[in-house]
């Protein structure tokens, strides 16, 4: 399973005649990749891109909970038709909605080249509502009502009681949401053209060192696997509380 | 009484739409002729897409009235009154509101209404920066299956081949679409479900297993078609192809040839999910009672009878997720596969929609018809969805959770 990416980390220490030698061994060519990548400011790129990835998950996460718990802990008119608004943007994707979106990010409101177009788009998640209003109606009532006969507000009772219980979902959505904006390709090659704003999977392919005819694979690949390293990691580390969050979505 | 309010209003409101008139000319390029059997005969491409668009959104506003009136009878009539739920805070009557701002606010402008100005550009001339916009008919959805005019006549000066492509170029895409869609979703799960038969037999080591499993689900589609594109192309020097050559394999074409292109953003993409649908089904394995299996063995069943008649049937909620998981994912989420590992070619032989809107909005400017393919993907994601539905419906009914 895990060929194709070990042959990427193997390519990335070697130059192009290397690797159409089909060499097995590592080449001599990593320091000179890694030259190239640094110059080409792979730095920044990750850096971008962890800035934006993490605002965004805040976001979503922050905006999930408080959602998830006025749809459970309260009272109010038109309820079903709000949880249905919500549930129904779950289930169009966002790349039906992109050309509208473009025009009214890039044209109406004037964000093109800026992270706010990355980030202020995606932190309504109507995937993360859905998960904490699970979650949230899954916690028995007795908890909220004994909150408040000890004289909690919602507030309290939030950062008190429901936090301390919430946090493998929690976990569970900051993965997936992290991995998920970690990953994004399409909006930010549309939205921001900025090579100083950009982020790492759009900047990928200007790696190259621009030298060889055609495309210098060593330092691509290498800018790949330092690219695919932080969402590997937080997977493999969380798994068991990414799958928990799964299980979530499950129960309807 | 209230009814006849609700229609005075709606007749006001009516009268305050501007209305728009859509002339539809038979000089103009509505009509496209098909040649079958040596007859000719000519087709009326707006009234089709027409009839197909009323057809699909009454019967999505049909279904959704039908869902809320199940909805509003199980609940004893009263929508609100049973939100007295336990466990609620009493007196709160704006916080919930406050708490859901944000959320509501962000789907209305970033959602509903790129959603429904779709509709709006669709029936409009919009070209990508500028601000003014011309009204068009229908002429960007009849231009998805027939050529405009002065394409056409483009085209008749120059090479009549060219023409009848450009004529062919949507359904092909499409075509693309459903191909990637079946090729992904029958790789990754019957590759899926066989790993996760094999890892399932053995329990020693089995978090090991999952790990090295797993993991690619977490890499970019930037990277998967990076990393193929090493893989696949460069002609006969790439690594599949070296290594094919050293047991006298011929070079196959990987990313040069139309159906082998096709084949290699598949099985790039089902690389990508496969680790995920191993790890479900291996969880969903795990579920299944040991007794059923040994009560099946008792009564004479083989391996394979137990496969077929207990297995699947207990697995079958976790086949549905998956697969619908993979039918989402593969008919909107290629594109950076597919950017990456052939951009689309060769002669768009990869384009999928997704892409094909982003070269007709973006690349070449045509907002509108840009709007009008979006549209057609929306009714997928309509059909998708009532489908989802309808099976999960079922499932509920045979209680597997």
């Amino acid at each position: 399973m895990g060929f194709p990416l070990f042959y990427a980390a193997l390519v990335s220490t070697q130059n192009n005649a290397q690797m159409f030698r089909l060499q097995m061994i590592p080449g001599d060519s990593f320091g000179f990749n890694l030259q190239t990548v640094l110059d080409r400011n792979i730095a920044r790129l990750m850096f971008n891109t962890f800035a934006v990835a993490s605002m965004v998950t805040l976001g979503k996460v922050v905006l999930s909970i408080f959602s998830g718990m006025a749809l459970v802990y309260f009272r109010f008119p038109a309820k079903s038709l709000v949880f249905g608004f919500i549930l129904a943007a779950l289930m169009v994707p966002g790349e039906v909605t992109i050309i509208a979106l473009f025009r009214l990010v890039a044209l109406e409101l004037g964000w093109g080249n800026t992270w706010t177009a990355l980030i202020v788009p995606a932190v309504a998640s109507p995937t993360g509502v859905f998960l904490f209003r699970q979650h949230f109606a899954s916690v028995t009532p007795e908890l909220s009502e004994a909150a408040q006969l000890d004289g909690a507000g919602p507030l309290q009772f939030l950062l008190r009681v429901l936090l301390p219980l919430s946090r493998n979902t929690v976990t569970a959505l900051v993965v997936i949401m992290f991995i998920g904006a970690w990953n994004s390709y399409l909006w930010p090659l549309l939205i921001v053209t900025n090579p100083d704003l950009q982020v790492i999977q759009v900047g990928l392919s200007t790696l190259d060192d621009g030298v060889e005819i055609g495309r210098t694979w060593g330092p691509i690949m290498l800018g790949a696997v330092i690219a695919s390293i932080p969402p590997i990691a937080i997977f493999v580390l969380m798994q068991k509380q990414f799958l928990q969050g799964f299980a979530l979505t499950r129960h309807k | 009484m209230a009814l006849g309010a609700v229609a005075g209003l709606l007749g006001s409101l009516a009268t305050m739409i501007p209305l728009q008139y859509c002339v539809l000319d038979p000089e103009n390029h509505m009509f496209f002729k098909l040649s079958i059997l040596g007859g000719t005969i000519t087709v009326n491409a707006v009234a089709i897409l027409g009839i197909l668009l009323v057809v699909v959104v009454a019967w999505a506003i049909a279904l959704a009235l039908d869902r809320l009136r199940h909805h509003w009878l199980a609940r004893g009539g009263a929508v609100w009154k049973a939100d007295t739920a336990p466990g609620t805070f009493i007196g709160y009557d704006f916080s919930p509101w406050i708490f859901l701002a944000p959320t509501l606010v962000g789907l209305a402008v970033f959602t509903y209404y790129p959603a429904a100005q779709n509709f709006f550009l669709g029936t409009q001339l919009a070209r990508r920066g500028v601000e003014k916009t011309a009204f068009n008919c229908l002429d960007n959805f009849a231009s998805l299956i027939t050529s405009r005019l002065q394409d056409a006549h483009y085209y008749i000066l120059s090479d009549g081949f060219v023409w009848h492509a450009e004529n062919a170029r949507y359904l092909a895409v499409f075509g693309n679409s459903v191909f990637f869609t079946l090729f992904i979703v029958l790789v990754a799960n019957v590759l899926g479900l066989s790993i996760a038969l094999l890892a399932s037999q053995k329990i020693r080591g089995a978090s090991v297993y999952r790990t090295l499993m797993i993991w690619p689900y977490a890499i970019s589609g930037v990277v998967v078609g990076i990393v193929f594109a090493i893989l696949l192309g460069g002609g006969g020097s790439g690594f599949i192809n070296q290594v094919l050559r050293l047991f006298g394999v011929e070079p196959v074409p990987f990313l040069s040839d139309a159906w082998w292109a096709r084949v290699s953003v598949g099985m790039a993409a089902a690389w990508n999910k496969l680790g995920f649908n191993v790890l479900i089904y291996i969880a969903a394995l795990q579920a299944v009672p040991a007794e059923l299996m040994e009560a099946a063995s008792i009564d004479g069943a083989n391996a394979w009878k137990r496969f077929l008649n207990v297995t699947i049937p207990m697995i079958s909620p976790y086949i549905f997720f998956v697969v619908f998981l993979n039918l989402n994912y593969s008919f909107f989420d290629l594109y950076a596969v597919i950017d990456n590992l052939t951009e689309g070619g060769p002669v768009n032989a990869t384009t999928n929609l997704v892409v094909d809107v982003i070269r007709v909005g973006v690349e070449s400017r045509d907002i509108g018809k840009a709007a009008a393919q979006s549209i057609v993907l929306f009714m997928v994601v309509v059909g998708l969805t009532y489908v989802q539905f309808r099976v999960m419906g079922r499932r509920v009914t045979y209680g597997a959770d």
